[in-house]
């Protein structure tokens, strides 16, 4: 009779236990793309032609799928939040007849339907097809047995899953042609490059010995970091900053404890929320944390979880907060205060 | 007889060891000398400060803890093993575990946050889970007559089945929460601190104490309920009695670091091989190896996938089993009495 | 003043009733041996007797105390099982077991004293057990693991002996040691010993005083020659039978006779 206990135990930990391993090279929403960082500065310096739209046209999506779109799509559906964001952002909010219950940005976009929550399990493949939707845009691997059932419905779907700017800027110029909104995405790709470069210009001149040590904690259990193969921890190369766990090999490192007092970082940034709002009480009240470098000299920032945690057209605020955070005398006049963005914490004394 | 005794003092003199060795381990490598220096002399000042504070905040809390919950598991392992006479009976056989993860699911779906008593709000919630738990089966098992021990046993599984299936209910609405819910119900000793070893401590040894106390009336046991009853046993009392000291011991081990198997099922099979059946022996050795399991499987959880760490619930089950089975294949004889 | 005394007593499982009005009293110093067909009462009555059984009417006295009223540990002291079988869980040794007669005495917490001890050493040597006392007694023949509940009730020094079907699943020589070493115990040492056989010569030979057990009420009490008559036994046991007298001891002999209507081997 006890049998069956045991062995759904084993197998349910063996399970976990992979899971762990593919989630850390996954990274929660996105697929993780090839570190192709330094390269693909190089070739943003050049600016995207626009191209016409032709229709129908075929595209390959971020997970190297063919998506063919017969006409320009009328009723959209989205999967995840940056999806939305990027919708709305180049325009074609209009068009976004289906949204999940986390997609808070725009606010019109709380005002249309909604067909889910966060993973594949609890969006509603009827909910989405009574859309009559002509492309759903989805994120990635996790979402993989809702993009497959859909393809077999004979619904498009397309997949996004940046990993890094550049596939960002990618992305925007997909969805771009996907919706016959080329110029808008990529005027908002130019804006976006222009602040990211003012941004990454001014940490050129950051000489080496101030660089600041930073470790950003994308969730607290189990303690997972962002690396330097993550989008978050290209950002945090971008402000001139030294990453603490630069040398893991994952994008999303779970580190143990250890191995965060052993590196003791300077900063410590943290999104303001991970299935629970994150507050900087709470991370000081671990044990041992009153004795990192970062808490002693308030150095603990909090940053909208909705801007950085979603690799959409917002990034680029979270990469000024962020920098201004990590250098305020050098970031606090050159950037205009974005509106939406903050970044909490104490400021250390001058 | 002396060699029993004899036995269960190397055994703690081997626990006391490991503790001592499983200080200098870890992702971060420190030897073992300026290990020794921080023990006698932490100041957390100047330049080694983070090694003292990595020895003192981090390790050296989390393997007392290890030992204490594994001691706990071990004796109340034993406990339920004497009461029920079954060699597969485990701490959670009666809903221990599957009520603490209803409890903390619950926590964590409502997002509670608050300290309640020191202990933090899911850690309470798992423990008032798991014993609401076992007075369901209990009561289920007693509804009419008076309770039986297979009764109880059967009660204890149909409850766990129903919570698991509550629980994974509550994953599937709440799938944002799903890798906090995981990597609690998975076990986990990381990030525990000096005021989970203070909480945790008094539950677990006031419930292995008072299961060790019973040991008498456990033995009694192997004659059967009427030959006990016969000797004076006062029997309804007794049951209430190891069921919820042991509860108790498993619970608060649990609130503290989540589900974690194999250490109270084995625990007692090998402390029976080393020191014989008597329960005043049997439960004292069945937590000093539970500490010891513990303690080992934490240490191997730390290092052997740096700088991660895996989680301890996953490390005793992955290696548990292979060496229960080879230790059910190589003692068949002594153990078969039982099975 | 009669040791053990059941009064009036009705008891059963459930809803069913195996016992009506029973009356009987066991005196010290003697074997009162219960008899009847499967499903009389036999075992009902001793478990009663032995206060793991409440009546459902009547009562169970014991030194002419309501058993129910007196605590648990107090019966303990006085009143020793052994039941028709046991479970052999775990290895325990002979000598750890016996010891166990010395719980109603010391309790379930205290470390036994020299006192202990000492009784626990006369009661294995009473019962030949010195030799095989670190034995486990998962390894115990059926006639050895006998002899050690005896001695368990010994160490009990409880002053009644209630056994359920002491003989079964013993050979020849061992059921006739341990039916001699109950009787010797209740002539020498002047326990009460109610005990359940099934073999009516056995009863008839060590026991004292017998009772016939039939139809949830007693059909007989009195010494083995009242009880073991052609007549009660024929339409007791629904066997025609035949009683002599045993060759060297004179006690009634019991055996049974073919069916009449049956032609057959005989």
């Amino acid at each position: 009779m006890k049998r069956p206990h045991i062995v759904t135990n084993i197998l349910r930990c063996v399970v976990a236990l992979l899971s762990l391993f593919v989630a850390g090279c996954g990274g929660r929403t996105s697929v993780s793309g090839p570190a192709e960082r330094l390269r693909d500065r190089e070739a943003l310096s050049a600016p995207e032609p626009a191209r016409a739209a032709t229709f129908p046209m075929t595209v390959v999506d971020g997970l190297d799928r063919k998506v063919t779109l017969p006409r320009v799509p009328a009723r959209i559906v989205s999967l995840a939040p940056k999806n939305t964001e990027l919708l709305f952002a180049i325009g074609a909010g209009e068009r976004v007849v289906g949204v999940t219950s986390f997609c808070n940005f725009p606010p019109e976009a709380r005002r249309r339907e909604q067909i889910g929550g966060f993973s594949s399990k609890s969006q509603s493949l009827e909910k989405i097809v009574a859309l009559k939707p002509d492309l759903v845009v989805a994120t990635g691997e996790l979402q993989w047995p809702s993009i497959t059932e859909l393809e077999r419905l004979g619904v498009p779907v397309a997949s996004l899953g940046a990993e890094s700017l550049a596939g960002l800027y990618r992305e925007l110029d997909l969805l771009g042609r996907l919706t016959g909104h080329e110029d808008d995405a990529a005027h908002l790709s130019n804006v976006m490059k222009r602040r990211v470069e003012r941004v990454v210009e001014t940490a050129r001149m950051i000489k080496p010995e101030q660089r600041v040590t930073v470790f950003y904690q994308v969730w607290s259990e189990p303690l997972t970091a962002a690396g330097a193969g993550s989008y978050i921890g290209e950002l945090i190369q971008m402000c001139g900053c030294i990453n603490v766990v630069s040398d893991a090999k994952e994008c999303y490192p779970h580190i143990s404890q250890e191995v965060l007092f052993a590196r003791n970082p300077e900063v410590i940034l943290a999104p303001t929320a991970e299935a629970e709002p994150v507050t900087i009480e709470r991370l000081r009240m671990r044990p041992g944390w009153n004795n990192l470098r970062a808490v002693r000299n308030n150095r603990v920032y909090l940053i909208d979880g909705d801007l950085i945690s979603r690799c959409g057209p917002r990034l680029v605020d979270a990469l000024e907060v962020m920098a201004r955070a990590l250098y305020p005398d050098r970031f606090g006049t050159a950037i205009d205060r974005a509106p939406g963005a903050r970044a909490t914490g104490e400021e250390p004394r001058p | 007889m002396k060699a029993p005794t004899i036995t269960l003092g190397l055994l703690a003199a081997i626990l006391v060891a490991s503790a001592v060795l499983s200080l200098g381990v870890g992702a971060v490598s420190i030897p073992a000398g300026r290990v020794m220096q921080i023990l006698v002399e932490p100041s957390v000042s100047g330049a080694g400060a983070i090694d003292v504070t990595i020895v003192w905040e981090l390790r050296l809390p989390r393997l007392l803890l290890a030992g204490l919950i594994g001691g706990g598991l071990g004796a109340a392992g034993a406990g339920y093993q004497g009461l029920f006479r079954n060699p597969l009976a485990d701490p959670f056989v009666i809903g221990a575990s599957s009520g603490s993860a209803l409890g903390a699911t619950l926590a964590i779906v409502a997002g509670l946050q608050e300290s309640v008593f020191g202990m933090g709000a899911v850690s309470a919630a798992a423990l008032l889970g798991s014993l609401l738990a076992v007075a369901a089966a209990y009561g289920i098992a007693s509804m009419g007559r008076q309770v039986s021990i297979p009764s109880l046993l059967l009660a204890g599984v149909a409850i766990s089945s129903f919570i698991i299936a509550l629980v994974s209910l509550l994953m599937f609405l709440n799938d944002e929460k799903l890798l906090t819910i995981f990597s609690w119900l998975m076990g986990s000793l990381s990030g525990r601190g000096w005021p989970v070893l203070w909480t945790t401590a008094p539950l677990v040894l006031a419930g292995g104490l008072t299961v060790w106390l019973q040991s008498r009336s456990l033995d009694s046991l192997t004659f059967g309920e009427e030959t006990a009853v016969s000797l004076g046993l006062r029997l309804g009392r007794f049951r209430v009695l190891v069921v919820v000291a042991a509860s108790l011991a498993t619970a608060a081990g649990v609130a503290a670091g989540g589900i974690i198997g194999f250490v109270g099922l084995v625990s007692p099979h090998v402390a029976r091989l080393l020191v014989g059946a008597r329960h005043v022996l049997l439960i004292p050795a069945s937590g000093l190896l539970g500490a010891l399991l513990l303690l080992l499987a934490d240490d191997l959880a730390r290092t052997i996938a740096a700088p991660a760490e895996l989680p301890v619930g996953v490390v005793t089950a992955l290696l548990g089993s292979p060496f229960f089975l080879v230790l059910l294949k190589t003692h068949r004889r002594e153990l078969g009495a039982m099975i | 003043m009669s040791t053990l005394e059941a009064r009036d007593l009705s008891c059963g499982y459930g809803r069913r009733r195996v016992l009506e009005a029973l009356s009987l009293a066991a005196r010290a110093g003697e074997v009162l041996v219960l008899l009847g067909p499967n499903g009389a009462g036999k075992t009902t009555l001793l478990r009663a007797l032995a206060r793991l059984l409440r009546p459902m009417h009547g009562s169970v006295l014991l030194y002419e105390e309501d058993i129910w009223a007196l605590r648990a540990d107090q019966v303990s002291r006085r009143v020793a099982i052994m039941p028709q079988t046991e479970r052999r869980d775990w290895p325990l040794t002979v000598e750890e077991s016996v010891r166990f007669g010395r719980v109603p005495h010391r309790g379930w917490l205290l470390p036994y004293r020299a006192l202990d001890r000492r009784i626990v050493e006369e009661a294995l040597g009473n019962m030949g057990l010195c030799a095989v006392r670190d034995r486990p007694i998962t390894e115990l023949s059926g006639g050895e693991w006998r002899r050690m509940i005896i001695a368990r009730a010994l160490a009990q020094e409880a002053g009644v002996l209630l056994l359920d079907e002491p003989t079964a699943g013993l050979d020849l020589k061992f059921q006739a040691e341990v039916l001699r070493l109950v009787r010797r115990l209740a002539t020498e040492r002047g326990l009460v010993v109610v005990l359940t056989l099934h073999d009516l010569n056995h009863a008839s030979l060590y026991g004292h005083r017998l009772a016939l057990l039939s139809e949830h009420s007693l059909a007989a009490l009195g010494s083995p020659e009242e009880v073991l008559t052609e007549e009660l036994i024929s339409r007791t046991f629904g066997v025609p039978v035949t009683v002599t007298r045993h060759p060297v001891y004179g006690t009634p002999l019991v055996a049974p006779l073919a069916d009449p209507s049956e032609s057959g081997a005989w």
